[in-house]
């Protein structure tokens, strides 16, 4: 007897481990920076002056600029403010995806060094529809639009754009505001900080230090309306973007456009640093109302204006309704902002356990990514203090500190996962399936140190489904797509977008995960434009590249 | 390098002040230890805080079963935002002495605030309750741990039971109508927070919290109101954010100082608006403003012994100023020396015999010495003027 029912308990636990739906399975990622041939490092230029810049750190962007069907790499660089003669300038640099698993560095052939300047974030889009994707890089200093000629050079078109914005700008999103096929561009600006000024030493504890963003006044956001000849008209002023500046007004650092309440145009949130986000409502009329008081989603819960640096959009609780999730300083909890419907957000930090898990951590790049392809969305932050000598004031709080990868239940709750061991003063988060396996791979930047491209091993493993949504018109992706998927009675919607995280442009492709399923019930894409197409019995672990003129790649039925 | 702005920071500051100076009882230790201990003491007195902590260490080493050492070496440690070593000292405390609930609330506190782990700091703060069921610091700091884990149902009825055992608690209520927000309560958030704001008109968060409950019963109107009431009480503090900095760009600048004071003024945080006035009085000594605004905060805080200075310096500069005069009778009659607060309130009558507050003071002095029939004779004198129509 005892001889028998040990095989017997053997076999039951087996079928246990293969039948429990949605089980976890071990997904890592791997550092794979060096073998995919990176050599990026940050520059900041801090030499001891303490200038505030120095503190923001750069992000990038998984982007395709040769249209070859993989996602190149292109990683921001600040530089050094006094560079020492006949030193090599710190340049942002471009990395074309061999398709190999390895990376070429082609920043000269491209031109997109964005020599000279200090370079902070990237925008992605195909401005002037012309069927490849151009690169908008924010500065402290004047910005600069690099155009693609379609063969992944680039011509600076800054001056004939008239986007040359030459406030402290962050991030940046391109986004069609007014639904007319041309994407306007969205430009969060920080604060009004000159170097030459002779601003009083900050310290604490007797030691000098960077000052906090309360000294000094916020700078205006932009937005350019795109004129549909390679031109922009600043349409601040006359779009309502009512961002004050000032001593406690719009310190921006991430912005994220969405469809927040589902009527077909875009709205614009954006993240301030220690001062009250800002939700942009979209009228409908090329106009915008701030609106995030009365949403319930410029504070957190408890009335505090939080130090929001990076952001991202998404249905983290699948009731169809876009949430916006923004990382904060450390003393604060990232926060989740649940979007209950009726243009109404909810703190709901804490009831999804993102709470606590943050409060000693400073975010900044994230994104709600599916990183195991079970159909939840999960949250990734990537963590790293301003302030160096945080240490001297407290043993809980560290200067460089873990990134955190934080697991979707299902329930609405998210668990830490294990994610690399690495602790860097990270910043930007890139996201993106750079090997076309199926799942989310990750760049991390880190603040004057090297990247982190991490692959993402096991994701895959699990069913997925990836589309890509082109604009029938113009060919170029459509960003402001919805896209619902139907799968074993769950729904999952996404919106074709590339803006989110910090300082940061992400795969603008949308993949979906499936977990076990083989098939999707039905796909349900709604343009920009109106028009939808709905795709019915898809399978699983493929591509499929869409318009609203039908299938452009995958081999599907279709109905209208 | 902290930002000002910490959900819940303000407990920390409130209850490691007040702990640290409480409990000063202590059991018989060897005399080198209690010396030593004498000295933390003193020197927490003086505010020395190394010199405590150091103190307290010598205790320990001396006697490792010295409990108050520990404990408030833990609080030391907490104050400077060293929170491993807190947590190890204040654990200590209680594994020595299990009946001590500071100790179990400081550890809970420790735990909740400084370390961030809400799971563990439940069962301290619970045992604190257990051995003191009103607790009322160990009450509200629960029901803060039971937000934070989204057990809300038992948020609320601690945080009820911290509102009945602590009425005036502003804190306590606000937390309790997050709560009930949190919940999706929102017609008892409501209500809690009604009373809140009532009580304290000038708490910004309980405006916010309230204007989103009433958005969310679709109460538009009432929620916008609240709403704006909570941005323009944001600006007001942001107002002095801007005001403080430029006392520390130039800690002469009276100016900031009286604004400062001022908005402090108009929220009763009367704390705040002593230490701005005081700068300000050591900017400008000679300002009469100054000094009555501070007369009349310390008389708010009950200071009267500080009132009394701050009158008394008022009335020599200016002998014929009734006002002063009838502020420092008022004082004095507050410390119940019952002669010199009717000299005072006399001679303010004789300075200003139309002046009718100051006969009505006048005549309560009389009584409470004794003096019936001046206090009968100033009465009569007041009804002459009241019907006559004198100041109001």
């Amino acid at each position: 007897m005892k001889r028998s029912s040990r095989p017997r308990l053997w076999r039951t636990c087996c079928a246990l481990l293969l039948t429990i739906p949605g089980a976890v399975r071990a997904v890592t990622f791997t550092d794979v920076t060096e073998q995919a041939g990176i050599r990026f490092r940050h520059v900041n230029g801090a030499r001891g002056d303490y200038h505030l810049p120095e503190t923001l750190g750069s992000g990038g962007a998984f982007v395709d600029v040769d249209n070859d069907g993989d996602l190149d790499l292109y990683l921001v660089n600040g530089r050094e403010w006094d560079p020492a003669p006949g030193t090599e300038p710190a340049v942002s640099v471009l990395y074309r995806n061999d398709g190999d698993g390895s990376f070429t560095d082609i920043t000269e052939r491209a031109g997109v060094s964005n020599s000279g300047s200090y370079g902070h974030g990237v925008a992605c889009a195909d401005y002037d529809n012309d069927g490849d994707t151009d690169l908008y890089v924010t500065n402290f200093g004047a910005n600069r639009l690099y155009r693609n000629d379609g063969s992944g050079v680039f011509t600076d078109a800054t001056e004939r754009a008239g986007v040359g914005d030459t406030r402290w700008s962050t991030s940046a999103a391109f986004v069609d505001i007014d639904r007319d096929g041309h994407l306007d561009l969205y430009v969060v600006n920080y604060i009004r900080y000159d170097l030459r000024a002779a601003y009083p030493a900050c310290s604490e504890g007797g030691v000098r230090g960077y000052c906090h963003p309360r000294n000094f006044e916020g700078a205006r956001d932009r937005l350019y309306r795109n004129n549909g000849d390679g031109t922009f008209a600043d349409a601040t002023e006359s779009a309502g973007i009512s961002d004050p500046g000032g001593p406690f007004h719009g310190k921006g650092l991430g912005v994220v456009a969405a469809d927040f309440d589902d009527d077909g145009w875009p709205d614009i949130y954006v993240a301030n640093d220690d001062t009250p986000n800002y939700l942009f409502y979209n009228e409908r009329d090329g106009t915008f109302t701030e609106i995030a008081v009365l949403a319930g989603c410029a504070y957190s819960a408890d009335g505090i204006a939080q130090a929001g640096m990076g952001v991202d959009a998404g249905d983290y609780d699948g009731d169809g309704r876009t949430d916006i999730f923004v990382t904060n300083f450390s003393h604060e909890t990232n926060t989740l902002y649940r979007n209950a419907g009726s243009g109404a957000f909810m703190d709901a930090s804490y009831r999804a356990r993102l709470g606590e898990e943050s409060y000693l951590r400073l975010g900044f790049g994230t994104g709600f990514l599916d990183f195991d392809n079970d159909g939840h969305l999960d949250v990734f932050v990537a963590n790293g203090h301003i302030f160096d000598s945080v240490e001297r004031a407290t043993d809980v709080v560290t200067y460089a500190q873990p990134n955190q990868l934080f697991r979707n239940d299902g329930e609405g709750a998210y668990t830490e996962a294990p994610f690399h061991p690495r602790v860097d003063v990270s910043r930007g988060a890139i996201f993106g399936d750079i090997d076309n396996d199926g799942d989310t791979d990750l760049v991390v930047t880190n603040l004057a140190g090297g990247p982190q491209l991490l692959r993402n091993d096991g994701g895959a493993r699990n069913n997925w489904l990836r589309l890509r949504i082109l604009d029938a018109a113009t060919h170029r992706d459509a960003i402001g797509a919805t896209v619902a998927l139907r799968t074993a009675g769950e729904t999952q919607t996404r919106e074709v977008r590339a803006a989110y995280s910090y300082l940061c442009s992400n795969d603008l492709r949308v993949l979906f995960g499936l977990g076990e399923q083989a098939e999707v019930d039905e796909i349900r894409v709604r343009w920009p434009n109106g028009a939808s197409r709905m795709l019915k019995h898809v399978p699983a672990n493929r591509e499929i590249v869409l318009s609203q003129d039908g299938i452009i790649k995958g081999d599907l039925p279709t109905t209208r | 390098m902290k930002r000002p702005h910490q959900r819940f920071a303000w407990l920390i500051a409130a209850a490691f002040a007040l702990a640290l100076l409480a409990r000063v009882g202590y059991m018989a230790p060897s005399s080198g230890a209690a010396d030593a201990y004498d000295d933390g003491v003193a020197a927490l007195r003086r505010r020395d805080a190394d010199a405590a902590m150091a103190a307290f260490a010598r205790v320990i080493s001396t006697d490792p079963t010295f409990v108050d050492a520990h404990y408030r070496l833990g609080l030391l440690y907490g104050g400077q935002a060293q929170w491993k070593p807190a947590v190890a000292s204040l654990q200590s405390a209680v594994e020595l002495d299990p009946s001590h609930a500071d100790a179990h609330c400081e550890l809970g506190e420790a735990y909740l605030i400084g370390i961030v782990q809400a799971a563990k700091a439940v069962t301290p703060l619970q045992r604190a309750l257990e051995l003191e069921p009103h607790h009322p610091r160990a009450l509200r700091l629960l029901g803060v741990a039971l937000l934070r884990l989204h057990r809300l149902i038992e948020a609320v009825e601690n945080l009820t039971h911290a509102v009945e055992v602590d009425p005036g608690d502003p804190d306590a209520r606000y937390l309790l109508g997050l709560a009930h927000y949190q919940n999706e309560e929102y017609h008892l958030a409501v209500t809690v927070l009604t009373d809140l704001v009532a009580l304290w008109p000038w708490h910004a968060q309980g405006h916010a919290t309230l204007g989103n409950a009433h958005l969310r019963t679709e109460d538009v109107v009432a929620g916008r109101r609240h709403l704006r009431t909570f941005e323009k009480l944001y600006r007001d503090s942001e107002r002095v954010q801007v005001l403080e900095r430029a006392t520390q760009a130039d800690p002469t600048n009276a100016d900031a100082w009286m604004q400062i004071a001022q908005q402090f003024v108009n929220r009763q945080e009367w704390g705040r608006a002593g230490e701005a006035l005081r700068a300000y009085v050591r900017v400008l000594p000679a300002d009469e403003r100054g000094q009555e605004l501070l007369g009349y905060v310390y008389l708010q805080m009950d200071a009267y012994e500080l009132a009394l200075d701050v009158y008394g310096g008022l009335v020599t500069q200016h002998p014929t100023a009734p006002e002063y005069h009838n502020s420092l009778g008022i004082v004095y009659l507050l410390l119940g020396d019952h002669g010199p607060a009717i000299d005072h309130l006399l001679r303010a009558t004789e300075l200003d015999d139309l002046e009718r507050p100051y006969l009505l003071n006048l005549e309560r002095a009389y009584r409470r010495a004794g003096d019936t029939e001046r206090a009968d004779e100033t009465a009569r004198r007041y009804g002459k003027m009241t019907s006559r129509g004198g100041s109001p």
